[in-house]
């Protein structure tokens, strides 16, 4: 496969670029990474409608060939229609009729399906408060605290309730929290380092590579 | 990051399935991450030479905004038949909308976030869960790759050497 002699090079001569514009103050190097950064856009924007493509031929695959889920598709392939439409001749995304649709149909339809969470978090609670260890143990007492803590009831049970359940997030949460943060800053620089030195090429393919995959 | 780093998970998942004949049914809610998911496993059908009839790729891309993907996702776990289902990637509270919908009907469930908001989410519906840097040291522990051993190890030392650096800075502060 030759196609990785360009790919690769360029890949990395992009990525290097923009990585130094944000150590070195250059105006040629900043035009040029603005430039870079316009292509990515627009390559980003194509990406979308070859997404929009697989959807489309999915569902209309699925109308032809799957009868029970004939109206989601059709549903689907209609709303997608309408909407395309309705941007196209209203005059794009911020017309009015295009913002009818955000704010009568897709913001309300996102609203209520984020309010399912509630119900969710009940039920996974409900299954995460089964005591099967210490360390569940420990989750369930620390998980009391706190929601006993936080309720005008906790503080009439015991005075000291919300100072321990201040202190929970201040001190162990907290603690966590920052020791996950730094971890997850050392894995994106060791996978973006990986990445700009041609190492981890998702981009080609790796002939040869790869062949002794292990699940465990 | 998070969704490069679970390209990785993506490889070794399919190579193994496809050495039963099968491949696995991807779902993406980034329209760039698609096309790379979808190069992917039709690079490891390609490279397969088992003999067995391999089956066609299904890589799907969903929506492009979180509730709408979530919601796809949810979809898909209710009405078809899934034994395994990964999830990893960059997520926000819809995990939980899609992992909960998984639980009383998926037989094994896997998931990966680095979002430190994501990861109660994550344990409570995951029979095995990726958390934080684990997402990141996926390629080591299921390709082993010689550079993410490495890169993992030097990952263990930088995180030691931070460690060390904060005691010693909390030593030398009270003592002075």
């Amino acid at each position: 496969m030759a196609s990785h002699l360009v790919s690769v090079p360029v890949a990395m001569g992009v990525g290097l670029l923009v990585l130094a514009s944000y150590f070195i103050v250059d105006a040629r190097l900043d035009a040029v990474v603005n430039q870079l950064i316009s292509i990515a856009a627009v390559v980003a924007a194509f990406a979308l409608f070859l997404g929009l493509a697989n959807l489309v031929r999915f569902h209309l695959k699925r109308v032809r060939t799957h009868p029970a889920e004939r109206l989601y598709s059709s549903t689907l392939l209609a709303a997608l229609a309408a909407t395309v439409t309705l941007g196209l001749i209203g005059g794009g995304p911020n017309a009015q009729w295009m913002q009818i649709v955000f704010n009568s149909v897709l913001f309300p339809l996102q609203a209520a399906l984020y309010s399912l969470l509630a119900f969710f978090i009940v039920t996974a609670t409900y299954r995460a408060f089964r005591v099967r260890n210490a360390e569940s143990a420990l989750f369930v007492i620390f998980a009391l605290v706190v929601w006993l803590g936080q309720t005008p009831a906790g503080a009439l049970l015991w005075e000291e309730l919300p100072a321990i359940k201040d202190w929970i997030f201040d001190v162990p949460v907290l603690a966590g929290t920052r020791g996950i943060l730094i971890g997850v800053s050392l894995g994106t620089l060791a996978t973006g380092i990986r990445v700009l030195l041609g190492v981890d090429r998702p981009y080609v393919e790796e002939t040869g590579r790869d062949t002794h995959g292990h699940l465990s | 990051m998070d969704s490069l780093a679970s390209v990785e998970v993506l490889r070794p998942v399919a190579q193994h399935l496809s050495l039963t004949g099968q491949m696995p049914l991807v779902t993406t809610g980034d329209a760039t991450l698609h096309l790379l998911a979808e190069d992917q496993v039709h690079r490891i059908r390609r490279g397969q030479a088992t003999g067995l009839s391999q089956a066609e790729p299904d890589v799907r891309w969903l929506a492009a905004t979180p509730a709408a993907y979530a919601a796809g996702v949810m979809g898909m776990l209710a009405r078809e038949p899934v034994e395994v289902n990964v999830m990893t990637g960059f997520f926000g509270a819809e995990y939980l909308l899609m992992g909960e919908v998984g639980v009383p009907r998926v037989g094994v469930q896997l998931g990966g976030a680095s979002e430190p908001t994501v990861l109660p989410f994550v344990l409570a519906t995951s029979r095995a869960a990726l958390l934080g840097e684990e997402l990141y040291a996926a390629g080591a522990y299921l390709a082993h790759k010689p550079w993410h051993l490495g890169s993992l190890w030097a990952q263990d030392m930088l995180r030691w050497l931070i460690a060390l650096s904060v005691v010693v800075a909390v030593i030398v502060n009270t003592l002075l």
